[in-house]
């Protein structure tokens, strides 16, 4: 991980709100490529809204972001998706109504005219997640916790994206099946995939990272190489828990 | 035999609910709009159609199409080309796809997250522009089309229907089944119903929602042009604007059966309500009282009523299985926005040339001398002038009164009801039976008649305790519509509908407007009152967050019950005002489609302020009428102009009229001044923004909470 | 029948197939401050939602000044003394200040429904009066938070800190014995934050109440409270001083998550 690397995405003091509640107090954070950087942080911390930013859900109220050079902050979700930005939402966030294979067929829904590329990616995603062409007719609503998630991530590979952004990888997931997903993200990422993994379990996303930014209140505490993170186990208790340092 | 051919004719009576309720179905799906327009639309589509149709156009009363640019006067009357039918059908297809496009593109675009009474209103507001200016375009008068096809009897079994029934009847299975295969096997197809089942997760799939909204307009207003000219075909022949929207009811209740999602549910339900009608009707009741009540002519809309309710109130699982239900009361109001609100921005401006301060500062005499100058002539107007004007004047206080009574209801509780004139018509027929039959004076008159209206009232308030937002409009105007075609024309009613105006006082010509004002009057202070006690705030919080008024210790369903009360005490004391008015009562005077009229007025006016009811009856009964003449260039100008004033109000400023003059007139509040003078070029700044402005001014504020020598004052408990 | 002050005795919720609360007690003694934390998902604000009667459990109950809420109607639960924030803030948006903290009052204005309608529509002086005294009290309150400049601001127009602080104006004017505080600290910048706890100390002192809260803001939360509950997946994982919680080695897995081996899982 050389840092000569170029970035992908920078956020250059990012502020945004709901309403009347900011959330976002000037964020700054970048990604090169082909890295796994991780965001923590408590609940309400803002990790979430970064990504809304990101994608253009959120409108920001400030500050620019960054992508492969361009300014993509306020640009509608349709293009930044086609820029290859794509997001596995918090709460696996499926089309319940839609069968597994329907929502796979949403997750190409730009490419949709290039027909061959979408049976390719369906190919892919099966390919990777065999359990999901047994389940193609099924309801995604009906899914279990893990393959929820599966599904999540495959719609999120139709695209074939250059940036991927996953919400709480291991929420209520079993312990087994977290670790199939963590190699299942590694892989996504050898195969020149960026990602930002926004994730509960510092632990965790500390194991499977290169880089960590913790977030707190709407801005960023502290940052740094997550395998030297990893060793601060008293940092981390103290920013999760408050316990003494 | 009696009963298969009444199931079968039910079955063809509910295929045309079903062609209606796709329309509203797809674009409930796709938008969360629920479309009163959906009738008004088709209905152009089927004017068109007919117009251009070589097999009808010569036979046309007025075969021309009457161009007229509204409010000018300038008319051009040119003849449409006779079309072969397919060719007519496709420009009467364009025609209103584009119409459905407008729709979308330049009014629900901007409500894709409003509240629910805004989605209500705007449609209402476009059907009622769509059909004012249809109404001047096309004709003023019903005119009868040929049929569409040669219709054969047909005779199986001893069971008679015609070829346009099995056509409908066909034309609404196919749809059904096309569409269905649309959802499912199309990229556009499976795009909508991933816009219904989550917009924010389809958007970060690339979907725009915009796209979706704009081909469901397109596709619901194609489907509701066809379901016009086949429902014109089927019935009576009749080319008018009204005829179609009375099929709102039986169409919303189709879509409900599919769950407003289900194109098959939609089919199933329109049959299944169409056979349970006929049934109804077929049925010999055992008593004469029975029979003669539930087998009046309005009763198909009683059983509307009927089976709205039940599966509103059930929800049976396989109808309701992912349907949005409401969370939320559905009535919101407009949130504060970043940037300058367009009363601030008058107010600065008024501030600038001081004038706002000399306007504040007088405003306690001003107000005064303003109500005075609307009393005066209120009072004298009648006694100096004709009758005519205490004729309107009357209007005008019956009115306000019906504004009044959705202000609290609506307003204040969050109860969205369509159902005030209904409370109305049974303080007025009330009225007419008290005064005529037990001859009891006026002045008892009033106050019984609006304790008339609150059984009523009651009677939809239960069911409405488990609904909320467009499922509780859908069943108060269901409600509504069993009142007018059902309930008031039952015989027991219209021959108690003669007024005995004369027991007020024999001597006086016109005593009826003075004596309904001063009613009116001491409404208006009752409720005035009772808005600044806790009754009041309990509404208002039950309007703004159920479950926080429950965990402040209020109960939803004492206090809901209560706002339908006192809305039907006020709607019923407005119906026996329009009894003294008027010498006759008859049921067309209390009909769903004036209540739509009635909440466009109420939500323009301000829906949640009590001024809104004066404020309706001065913009929509007097300024009208004072300016008829000048602005004669149409019949329907008020219509019109009312339509589009509502969808402008729910887009641009959902307070409505009354709210921004009173925040115009409001106080100065800590800060305002200073902040405007601080961002006298910064433009979009929000003077005293929300609050404390920086991070640094709200800890200040927390830290003097926290640290303050404010301690609680001796006497209160806990100090 | 429960000697505690406040216990939640064996309380469990399904949400379909989802175990959303197992079997789920503790007590809370009269005067204290206990904190209740956990995980996303962890049922912390489920279990608000239960004990204000918003979900129905499948068992237990919830002994409350020797009654058993679960048996009482959920606005009854304010009227025995217990108050309740939401996590987001939920207050009457299209509300001035004064009104919500008004609104506030309501279970301490005597008459019923019906009796206030008529009286109030009458405006008889026993109305005009009680109206007067809420509306005092009220102002007190609002004077008491520091928030006299925006008592006539709307609910909507108000920032979120300023809204946090309005809540609980409406607390003090409800005046509970039992106050659940759903993440008070949500939404408002880290100075505010600081700022919060020794609010929240000192308005226990004056109204004498005892407090149940959820809270992310750790050193807020093991700042103020007396005892900590620990909840995960539905289960309690730990309960005591906020030093032994923060010890337990369970609920350091349950925040920190287990460690994955890399080389062993790519292998």
């Amino acid at each position: 991980m050389s840092p000569a690397r170029e970035l992908i995405l920078e956020l250059d003091q990012v502020r945004a709100s709901y309403g009347a509640v900011e959330v976002l107090r000037g964020v700054n954070f970048t990604v090169r490529k082909g890295e796994v950087v991780a965001l923590l942080g408590t609940n309400g911390a803002g990790k979430s809204t970064i990504l809304r930013c990101v994608s253009g859900l959120l409108k920001t109220d400030a500050g620019e972001i960054r992508y492969e050079g361009q300014n993509i902050a306020g640009m509608a979700t349709e293009d930044t998706v086609r820029l290859g930005i794509t997001q596995v939402p918090g709460g696996r966030g499926l089309l319940p109504n839609l069968s597994v294979e329907e929502n796979l067929r949403m997750g190409a829904y730009p490419i949709r005219r290039q027909r061959a590329k979408v049976k390719a990616g369906y190919d892919r995603v099966y390919g990777i997640f065999p359990r999901l062409a047994e389940r193609r007719r099924q309801l995604a609503g009906l899914l279990s916790g893990g393959e929820g998630q599966m599904l999540a991530i495959g719609r999120a590979l139709m695209l074939e994206p250059k940036l991927m952004m996953i919400d709480e990888l291991s929420l209520g997931l079993a312990p087994l099946i977290v670790q199939q997903l963590v190699k299942i993200v590694r892989d996504i990422n050898a195969s020149g995939v960026s990602i930002i993994l926004v994730e509960q379990s510092a632990n965790l996303a500390l194991s499977i990272t290169d880089h960590a930014y913790f977030i707190e209140k709407g801005q960023l505490r502290f940052d740094g190489s997550s395998k030297e993170l990893l060793e601060r186990d008293d940092l981390l208790r103290s920013v999760f828990l408050a316990a003494a340092r | 035999m009696y009963w298969a051919q009444l199931v079968v004719a039910g079955l063809f009576a509910g295929a045309v609910y079903a062609l209606y309720g796709q329309g509203i179905t797809l674009v409930y799906k796709a938008t969360r709009v629920p479309n009163f327009a959906h009738g008004a639309i088709g209905t152009v589509g089927a004017f068109v159609f007919f117009k251009l149709w070589d097999g009808s156009a010569k036979r046309l009363l007025i075969p021309w199409i009457h161009f007229k640019i509204p409010f000018t006067g300038v008319s051009w009357n040119p003849n449409p080309p006779a079309l072969p039918f397919a060719a007519a059908l496709a420009v009467a297809l364009v025609i209103s796809v584009l119409l459905g496009l407008l729709v979308e593109r330049a009014a629900m675009r901007y409500l894709v997250d409003a509240p629910t009474i805004s989605l209500i209103v705007a449609t209402i507001g476009i059907f009622i522009v769509i059909t004012g200016l249809a109404i001047d375009m096309f004709n003023q008068q019903t005119e009868t089309v040929p049929p569409l096809f040669n219709d054969h009897v047909y005779s199986v079994g001893g069971i008679r229907f015609f070829t346009t029934d099995v056509i409908v009847a066909i034309l609404a299975l196919v749809l059904a089944i096309g569409l269905g295969t649309f959802f499912r096997f199309t990229n556009l197809g499976i795009a909508i119903r991933a816009t219904a089942d989550s917009r924010e997760t389809s958007r970060l799939l690339g979907i725009s929602a915009d796209r979706v909204a704009a081909f469901a307009w397109a596709a619901g207003s194609f489907l509701a042009t066809l379901a016009a000219i086949l429902i014109i075909a089927r019935s009576n022949r009749q080319l008018d604007f009204v005829s179609l929207t009375i099929l709102i009811v039986p169409g919303f209740t189709a879509a409900m059966f599919g769950g407003f999602t289900s194109l098959v549910g939609t089919f199933i339900g329109g049959l299944t309500l169409g056979v349970a009608q006929n049934l109804f009707i077929g049925v010999h009741w055992p008593t004469r009282f029975l029979s003669t009540a539930f087998g009046a002519a309005g009763a198909p809309q009683f059983v509307s009523f009927l089976v709205v309710v039940i599966v509103l109130m059930t929800r049976p699982k396989f109808i309701f299985k992912g349907v949005r239900v409401d969370e939320e009361s559905g009535v919101g109001l407009g949130k504060a926005r970043s940037g300058l609100a367009p009363e601030d921005q008058l107010r600065r401006v008024l501030d600038r040339r001081n004038t706002l301060l000399l306007l504040l500062e007088d405003w306690k005499i001003g107000r005064w001398l303003l109500a005075a100058l609307c009393v005066i002539p209120l009072l004298a107007i009648p006694v100096f002038t004709v009758s005519y004007w205490s004729t309107v004047l009357g209007s005008a206080v019956f009115y306000a009164l019906i504004v009044l009574s959705i202000v609290v209801l609506t307003g204040w509780t969050g109860q969205i009801s369509l159902a005030a004139l209904g409370f109305a018509g049974a303080g007025a027929f009330g009225t007419a039976l008290l005064s005529t039959q037990f001859h009891i004076p006026f002045f008892l008159v009033m106050p019984m008649s609006g304790l008339i209206g609150i059984p009523l009232a009651l009677l939809i308030g239960v069911p409405a305790l488990r609904l909320r937002g467009f499922f509780l409009a859908l069943a108060t105007l269901a409600f509504m519509v069993a009142c007018e075609t059902w309930l008031f024309p039952q015989s027991f009613f219209s021959t108690h509908n003669d007024v005995a105006r004369g027991v007020l006082r024999d001597d006086l010509s016109q005593p009826s407007f003075y004596m309904s004002l001063a009613f009116a009057a001491l409404v208006y202070i009752g409720v005035r009152n009772l808005g600044r006690t806790r009754v009041a705030r309990a509404w208002h919080a039950i309007r703004d967050s159920e479950n926080t008024a429950i965990s402040m210790g209020i109960d939803p369903v004492r206090y809901k019950l209560l706002a339908f009360a006192v809305s039907g005490f006020i709607a019923g004391v407005a119906g026996g005002s329009f009894g003294y008015l008027n010498l006759k009562i008859v049921a067309a005077n209390f009909t769903f489609f004036f209540t739509l009229t009635y909440i466009t007025a109420a939500v323009i006016s301000g829906i949640a302020m009590l001024a809104a009811g004066p404020l309706a009856a001065f913009n929509f009964v007097l300024l009208p009428t004072i300016t008829a003449r000048s602005i004669s260039g149409t019949n329907e100008a008020i219509f019109i102009i009312g339509g589009l004033l509502a969808v402008l109000t729910v887009i641009q400023y959902p307070n409505g009229l009354a709210y921004f003059y009173s925040r115009v007139l409001r106080r100065f509040e800590a800060g305002e001044r200073v902040a405007w003078a601080s961002t006298t070029d910064a433009e979009g700044i929000a003077p005293a923004a929300a609050g404390a402005g920086t991070e640094e001014e709200e800890e200040e504020l927390f830290n003097r909470a926290a640290h303050g020598d404010l301690s609680l004052p001796a006497g209160v408990p806990g100090a | 029948m429960p000697d505690s002050f406040f216990e939640i005795a064996g309380i469990s919720l399904r949400f379909g197939g989802l175990q959303v609360l197992n079997d789920v007690s503790f007590t809370v003694e009269q005067g204290e401050i206990v904190g209740l934390i956990g995980p996303n998902g962890a049922g912390k604000t489920t279990l608000f939602d239960v004990v204000s009667g918003f979900h129905k459990p499948a068992g237990g109950h919830i002994w409350f000044k020797d009654v058993d809420l679960v048996e009482e109607r959920p606005y009854r639960r304010a009227w025995l003394g217990l108050g309740r924030t939401f996590q987001t803030a939920r207050l009457f948006q299209n509300e001035t200040v004064l009104d919500t903290v008004k609104t506030a009052c309501h279970r301490r204005m005597g008459g019923g429904a019906l009796v206030s309608t008529l009286r109030g529509a009458l405006g008889t002086p026993s109305s005009v009066t009680a109206e007067r005294e809420v509306e005092e009290r009220a102002q007190m309150m609002i004077a008491r938070l520091g928030l006299d400049d925006y008592s006539n601001k709307l609910c909507s127009e108000l920032s979120y800190g300023t809204l946090r602080l309005t809540e609980l104006a409406s607390m003090l004017a409800m005046e509970p014995e039992l106050v659940l505080l759903d993440e008070p600290s949500s939404g408002i910048a880290q100075r505010e934050t600081e700022a919060l706890g020794p609010l929240l100390l000192e308005l226990r002192e004056e109204l004498g109440a005892t407090f149940l809260l959820i809270e992310h803001d750790m050193p807020l939360i093991m700042g103020i409270s007396d005892r900590i509950v620990a909840l995960a997946s539905g289960e309690i994982l730990a309960q005591g001083t906020p030093a032994e919680v923060q010890a337990n080695d369970q609920v350091i897995e349950s925040y920190l998550g287990g460690r994955v081996d890399l080389d062993e899982v790519v292998a």
